[in-house]
């Protein structure tokens, strides 16, 4: 039993490639159905299937007779050869899948450092794999470990920190400034797709109000509906200034329409109360020199642009922390598919029973005289022998290349919680060994 | 058998090595919470953010232990001499802290109002002698409200001071849309002109109490015979007063005039200077009525 990857992304595949391997989740369904698996060389599989991957995690007994099904299934079911073609597919096995799985859950392998989609998206991997029963004790450890070891990289670092995007930076800038965004009113001026992503954005925080205005009050009227605002006409701007507290302006004027006179005037108004304009029109809608009036936060496109950037460099500064929270995560995984062995399970049940029996024995050595406590000694050993011996021989007859041999020896190692008291780790080679005994 | 007044003085000579035992741990405990918070602001360390709090709750009731036993021992409120009210504020300073942190989730600011405190307390540590031998007035209650909420005054504009730092700091990496360390680790602006604010309304009023309490204390005194002396000519009163005007000042412009938070942040941080200034060179160069210690 071996842990296969066999994959294409972004850093190996152009994006035709990656659109042709593409799958929706019913599509990734049907297909771990079409294979019925166990079958062959491989006995679980979950694929993670997003824009930028299409990656299949396998638990397989030979990893070429796998991958060769693999390929052949993708061919077949999906009409895509590339899967099988080395200029676009990587293959990675054990230790090299598992490190590959959980930097991919961090989102260390994404385009943007720390981007958050994919955790769910690794997480609903398994989801439908389980739905569908391709995905054993084996791929279900490998998958939660990875969702865990994500978890840890985002929580205890910075690279899922600050906005990476202009809409959300904008968002956080107006945070900032102003508080909780729940209490403050938004005005969006011109409701074009950009103006509409970044109001998008605002009303997700449930501002106290939202307005949206454009030329056009039917088209504003549109956009309002659908972000639960009200809207109204652009020959208001001046006046609707006055009632807000967040402006995010998006037109096509070929001229500022908001002179740094309208805004002066308003922030006097606003006795010392800081005030927020999102200018991300392009020519700006906002006279440049309104910058410089006190308590008003104006933000261009550049300057947006700046700060996504300066996350974005904060973010990878973070990675070889992150890290080395997934080489911790991989390393405790390791440890517990290095024990789904034969042979140390066996040696470490027999050292667990050993030391309880000792301990037994010390415990109860003062009401036995010297010769009574040997035989004690030679008591519990053979106790011991003799509880050991018909698990012993079950645990043998196991047949690691099946599902089934392997959720048994999962289930001996929880059982008798022998993970972190066996006898000291198997090296691969030692794996394979004992897999060809 | 001993009598009470014996059995307390018994009681005060066994308790003495664990005070000087605290005057050493209390600055070493300081250091070690500016350590800790320093790394929690820089690199927002998981461990760090589960330890300094703690350890800042901790800090604080050994202090509180410590200025407790100091008053029982030597039967006066340990604030009767200028090293002895440095400790106080540093307390002061650390329990604030302690409970904008617990109200507010607010961790990453504890390096700036520590800092201070590890100042205070260093110098406190460094020169203080406790002893029961002070002047029969320092024992007096009156004193004892009079210089607490002077110190609880000078702790809340001190922690004024502070915020009102970070609001200026932040307001110019706003302004700047530099999204650097300052941004990401201080709280909002809002939060940072509520803080400030609230910190110089409290520290105003605490100055305003220990102003009144002693203009009575001392015309109570005066009118007995008890002082002699024209305290409104004290450098200490006259420049506590001006500072209090000035604060004074800054309030009604934010309730008269709705300055804004940053305005009023660069008058604290101004004042406070102007305070600790005037507070040094009347304590080191001229003659006071306020010298007690």
């Amino acid at each position: 039993m071996e842990i296969l990857l066999l994959g294409i992304s972004h850093h190996s595949a152009p994006a035709a490639v990656r659109d042709a391997l593409a799958m929706e989740r019913d599509e990734v369904a049907e297909f771990l159905q079409h294979l019925q698996l166990p079958s062959g060389p491989i006995t679980e599989l979950v694929v993670v299937s997003t824009c930028n991957r299409t990656e299949f995690y396998a638990s397989v007994t030979d990893w070429q007779d796998a991958g060769r099904a693999l390929c052949d299934a993708c061919d077949t079911y999906l009409g895509v050869p590339h899967l099988g073609d080395p200029d676009f597919a990587y293959v990675r096995r054990d230790a090299d899948a598992v490190a590959h799985l959980f930097r991919v859950a961090a989102g260390l392998d994404s385009m943007m450092v720390g981007e958050h989609q994919i955790l769910g998206q690794v997480r609903d991997a398994l989801v439908v794999a389980d739905a569908v029963g391709t995905s054993g004790v084996l791929t279900d450890r490998l998958f939660h470990a990875a969702a865990k070891a994500g978890n840890r990289a985002r929580n205890e670092t910075g690279i899922a920190r600050g906005a990476v995007s202009v809409a959300l930076a904008s968002v956080r800038m107006a945070g900032k400034v102003l508080g909780e965004l729940g209490s403050q009113r938004v005005l969006v001026v011109g409701a074009g797709e950009t103006g509409q992503l970044v109001a998008k954005h605002f009303s997700k925080e449930s501002p106290a109000s939202l307005v949206v205005m454009n030329r056009t009050l039917e088209r504003a009227q549109v956009v309002a509906d659908e972000l639960h605002g009200t809207a109204q006409p652009l020959d208001q701007l001046a006046a609707a200034l006055h009632d807000t507290d967040v402006v995010v302006t998006a037109t096509s004027a070929p001229e500022p329409i908001i002179t740094k006179a309208m805004l002066a005037d308003v922030v006097h108004a606003r006795a010392g109360r800081p005030f927020v304009i999102v200018d991300i029109a392009s020519p700006r809608d906002v006279d440049p020199a309104a910058a410089d009036i006190p308590e008003l936060f104006l933000y261009d496109l550049d300057s947006l642009q700046s700060i996504v950037e300066q996350n974005r460099r904060a973010r990878e500064k973070e990675v070889p922390r992150a890290e080395r929270i997934l080489q911790k995560e991989v390393g405790h995984f390791l440890d517990w598919y290095h024990a789904l062995q034969v042979k140390p399970t066996i040696r470490a049940l027999r050292l667990s029973f050993e030391e309880i029996a000792r301990e037994e024995a010390e415990r109860h050595a003062k009401h036995f005289h010297r010769t009574e406590r040997e035989f004690l000694d030679k008591f519990t050993g053979a106790l011991v022998n003799k509880l050991l011996h018909h698990p012993t021989i079950r645990i043998k007859q196991l047949d690691r290349s099946t599902g089934d041999g392997v959720a048994k020896l999962a289930a001996v190692q929880d059982l008798f919680a022998l993970a972190g008291e066996r006898a000291p780790a198997v090296t691969h080679e030692q794996d394979r060994g004992d897999h060809g005994r | 058998m001993p009598g009470a007044n014996e059995r307390h003085k018994l009681a005060s000579i066994a308790v003495q090595p664990l005070l000087q035992l605290l005057n050493i741990l209390l600055p070493l405990g300081y250091l070690l919470a500016v350590i800790l918070y320093t790394s929690l602001y820089v690199t927002d360390a998981t461990w760090s953010s589960r330890l300094a709090p703690r350890f800042a709750q901790g800090l604080a009731l050994t202090h509180g232990a410590y200025l407790v036993l100091a008053g029982m021992t030597f039967e006066h409120v340990p604030v009767a001499s200028m090293w002895e009210g440095m400790t106080f504020v540093a307390f002061a300073l650390t329990v604030v802290y302690v409970g904008l942190e617990w109200r507010l989730g607010i961790r990453t600011t504890g390096v700036f109002l520590l800092a201070p405190a590890l100042v205070f307390q260093i110098l406190s540590s460094a020169f203080v002698t406790h002893t029961r031998e002070v002047e029969e007035i320092l024992r007096s209650s009156w004193f004892g409200v009079h210089v607490t909420s002077a110190l609880i005054g000078f702790a809340g504009l001190s922690i004024a001071a502070v915020y009102g730092a970070l609001y200026v700091l932040l307001y110019h990496s706003l302004k700047g849309s530099k999204v650097g360390l300052v941004f990401r680790r201080l709280p909002n602006l809002e939060v940072l002109g509520r803080l400030n604010w609230n910190a110089m309304v409290v520290g105003w009023l605490s100055l305003t109490l220990a102003i009144l309490v002693g203009i009575v204390w001392v015309a109570g005194l005066q009118s007995r015979g008890e002082i002699t002396g024209n305290f409104l000519a004290d450098p200490k009163f006259l420049s506590t007063v001006a500072i209090w005007a000035l604060y004074g000042l800054c309030l009604s412009g934010r309730l008269v005039f709705r300055w804004p938070s940053r305005r009023l942040a660069t008058i604290s941080l101004v004042s406070f200077v102007l305070m600790l200034c005037s507070t040094m060179v009347i304590t080191f160069f001229m003659e006071s009525f306020h010298r007690f210690g």
